[in-house]
């Protein structure tokens, strides 16, 4: 009976939607409409909890007015394309994640039997077995959500989807390969998004053998390359148990973690996605560093309130994603037996908000990176659909190219735009930005950058904020295609930064190298490993000899500054980073990566400058005041 | 009992008790991916022969000015067995401390596959299963033991210079984010 009530009350209001058709709904007039069928050339507005998805319209939607988390304008500009008739047709998008409710009311029509798996049990239904494995399922509502009348609207709400799980439990090489690419049910996949990663303790070696990634994808597509996006990271305040070490007794002033830990985000085919909040701010979780590509949109991480209008941005509360849950009151994230202590009353079954909006809880709200990666996947599937014949180059320099600058003052804010005293991590009165061979202090977040190549990077947000009505223009109007051939070069080891001394409690430069050549940098990688020394000396330089032991290298004390040739300086690595606390020392075959697209488009020719920023370090790493250091470097050239 | 006898046999029941330990404390509580083995745990794994990972080959300068090249590696040791004869795994720790799991893998890449089942042929016997991932230039061999694909993946490191070749563990198990 409920059941038939809600059809017709959908009905009706589809209805209502049809009859207004070209009107103020955020339809559009159907002359320039390309697609067909009921929905065609609609935007959300026909899905009844449209007007909760604020990432699509943030002016529209019913956070506008609620001003402590909502600036009303902050979204992904989605609408203007999907009036276009744009909504991903043609494109395969593929969730590796959890699992994905594939019978799901509000995904079951976009999904392909022939695209999805389980790892769990080896067969070809993703959907999760236990009752709470709701995070794949709400990241292909993020993307893939059925324009039907029903629940909410996917950013390409016409992909084709696919689904595999579990890829939590830790996938061998073998399965890895088949997930990305190597399986008939992966290897027709366009896009794949993966809003998994991980935090090592201690930090892995980087090699390129072991992540799935990089030239293997360039065949795929066609040849046009796999694209895949990926979660930056949930743990700018802290991981877990692990804490960071706070700046002059705050927090918030500079990541805990660096997604560049998690090796795979290294790989130039992977796209590393931040996330902002309804505010148009980095959300409060949102781990920063310099592989960061884009941003897209995850909302704030304690949502309160009967959608999660209530509270404040400023104390990470907010609204968050609108998606598709496991379905029922006992399954997924909206159940029965929730306070609202824990979450907003549109998801507590049983609730008077609840019955009225999402009686059998087949939808929900989630916060993270996790649903930035899937917002961005969304609006890849729009660029492809408007233009399939766009490489994996293409796709990411588009995006870099028309994303929107965000927040552009918080180098500013809280303090950032200070110097800090390196010995005891505090604010000092000093905003130079001078980094000084020998200085105490220095800047460790420079905000926004301009670099010599005139594009606008941050550590925090990357090239912006995803814009998908200028991405999707640009893809359209691209007809020369880059190369979708990959070389990573190999590292090459620095002679001048060979077991290279450096003090902790200041800055060091390590060294320079020079590149020669018309080259210009996509991205730039370094390699690091503990030096080596002899007993007695602490800067043994060129002398490997067998009778040399490690240098204690207490890497979470160790910043990594690079300067391009142009000017740009790049923060590869915060002073006091995640491994401070657990006293971890780099050994001499470690092989640690960072990385940075700060440099995206300059000039690689000419003399680049490294420089190690080190706090104190904790007296059981070591109680000497220097360790050494052995640097290799490689740049990644643009085609 | 002089200094030395009493030395040696402090030391050796000092290793009988770790290795007790560590057998004990890994009967009951296998150490999980991702974790850091105590100081004294390490102690205990390193007392058996290590596995090397991985190595590659620096060039460094000699005490004489000469450049010559050295071969560096990673060692890991093996802390259990586990799985079945189809789907057998490793817990290993390396240098670090850290945990990781091999699912006792030889991954080939940057190789078209067609050479690759050329190189390995003679290995072929000796493994369980073998994955060729044709379009992504990719091979994955697979051995009963971690031991087993550690030798076939120096040989084949050496036998296939223009590939990538490495012995896969995983130290860091993916998280929802």
């Amino acid at each position: 009976m409920k059941k038939t009530f809600l059809t017709l009350l959908v009905i009706f209001a589809l209805g209502t939607q049809l009859v207004s058709c070209g009107g103020d709904s955020g339809s559009s007039s159907t002359s320039s409409c390309a697609e067909t069928g009921l929905y065609a050339c609609q935007t959300g507005a026909t899905e009844p909890l449209y007007t909760y998805q604020w990432a699509l319209n943030a002016a529209q939607s019913f956070f506008a007015s609620y001003t402590p988390v909502s600036d009303g304008t902050t979204d992904l500009n989605v609408d203007a394309v999907h009036k276009q008739g744009i909504k991903g047709q043609g494109v395969n998008v593929l969730v590796l994640d959890d699992g994905v409710e594939i019978n799901h009311e509000d995904l079951k029509d976009n999904v392909n039997p022939s695209m999805t798996w389980n790892f769990q049990n080896n067969n070809t239904d993703p959907t999760p077995t236990t009752t709470y494995d709701a995070h794949g399922t709400n990241v292909a509502g993020i993307i893939a959500a059925v324009q039907n009348g029903i629940g909410v609207m996917g950013i390409a709400p016409r992909v084709t989807l696919g689904a595999a799980g579990d890829m939590r439990k830790g996938l061998n090489a073998a399965q890895q390969y088949t997930a990305f690419g190597g399986a008939p049910w992966s290897i027709n996949a366009h896009i794949i998004n993966y809003s998994l990663g991980g935090n090592p303790i201690p930090p892995a070696s980087y090699t390129d053998a072991i992540a799935v990634g990089g030239q293997p994808w360039t065949n795929l597509r066609s040849n046009k390359g796999l694209i895949v996006v990926q979660s930056a990271g949930n743990e700018y305040i802290k991981i877990g148990q692990r804490d960071c070490r706070k700046v002059s007794g705050a927090t918030q002033i500079v990541s805990c973690e660096n997604p560049v830990n998690d090796y795979s985000l290294l790989n130039p085919m992977r796209l590393s996605i931040a996330a902002a909040n309804a505010k148009g701010y980095r959300a409060s979780y949102s781990s920063a560093g310099s592989i960061n590509w884009i941003t897209g949109l995850g909302g704030e991480s304690e949502s309160i309130g009967n959608y999660g209008e209530a509270g404040s941005a400023a104390d990470k509360q907010g609204p968050q994603i609108y998606s598709t849950d496991l379905m029922g009151c006992e399954r997924g994230n909206s159940e029965n037996g929730l306070s609202a202590v824990d979450t907003v009353q549109f998801m507590i079954g049983g609730s008077p908000i609840n019955m009225e909006k999402n009686p059998n809880c087949n939808f929900d709200q989630m916060a993270g990176t996790s649903s930035s990666a899937p917002t961005i996947t969304g609006v890849v599937a729009l660029m492809l659909s408007a233009n399939p014949n766009l490489t994996w180059r293409d796709v990411r320099h588009i995006l870099a190219t028309t994303s929107k600058q965000i927040d552009p003052g918080y180098g500013s804010r809280d303090g950032r735009n200070k110097q800090i005293s390196l010995a005891d991590y505090t604010f000092t009165d000093s905003t130079s930005t001078a980094l000084t061979d020998g200085a105490s202090a220095t800047r460790i977040d420079y905000g926004w950058q301009i670099n010599a190549a005139g594009y606008k990077y941050s550590n925090w947000y990357g090239f912006g904020l995803a814009d998908a009505t200028a991405a999707v223009a640009k893809a359209k109007a691209t007809t020369n295609y880059m190369s979708a051939a990959l070389t990573l070069p190999e590292f090459i080891p620095v002679p001048a930064m060979k077991n290279k001394s450096f003090t902790y409690g200041q800055v060091t430069k390590l060294g320079e190298f020079t590149v020669t050549g018309a080259d210009k940098v996509d991205g730039m990688q370094l390699r690091l490993n503990a030096g080596t020394k002899d007993a007695g000396t602490s800067d043994d330089q060129d002398s490997d000899d067998s009778s040399s032991t490690a240098s204690d290298l207490c890497i979470g004390s160790v910043g990594i500054y690079v300067q391009s040739p142009s000017g740009t300086v790049s923060i590869l690595a915060v002073p006091y980073n995640i491994y401070y606390n657990t006293d971890t020392q780099l050994t001499t075959t470690n092989d640690y990566g960072l990385g940075t697209y700060a440099f995206y488009g300059e000039a690689a020719a000419g003399s680049w400058q490294v420089f190690t920023v080190s706090g104190k370090p904790q007296e059981t790493c070591t109680t000497a005041g220097t360790s050494s250091i052995s640097v290799e470097y490689r740049i990644i050239p643009m085609p | 009992m002089n200094f030395s006898e009493h030395h040696y046999l402090r030391s050796l029941l000092g290793f009988l008790f770790g290795c007790m330990l560590l057998t004990s404390s890994f009967a009951q509580n296998t150490p999980k991916v991702g974790s850091l083995l105590t100081e004294s745990e390490m102690a205990a794994a390193k007392s058996k022969p290590g596995i090397q990972e991985s190595k590659k080959i620096i060039s460094v300068l000699s005490a004489g000015g000469a450049t010559v090249n050295q071969e560096i590696g990673k060692t890991i040791w093996v802390l259990s067995t586990g799985g079945s004869t189809t789907d057998p795994y490793t817990m290993v720790v390396n240098e670090q401390r850290a945990v990781g799991k091999s699912s006792n893998e030889v991954l080939i890449t940057d190789s078209p596959t067609a050479q690759t089942k050329v190189k390995i042929a003679a290995y072929l016997p000796k493994a369980i299963s073998v994955n060729y991932f044709d379009h992504m230039n990719a091979t994955v061999l697979r051995f009963a033991t971690l031991e087993e694909a550690a030798k076939a993946c120096a040989a084949l490191k050496t036998a296939m210079p223009e590939a990538q070749v490495s012995l896969p563990v995983t130290y860091s198990l993916p998280r929802a984010r």
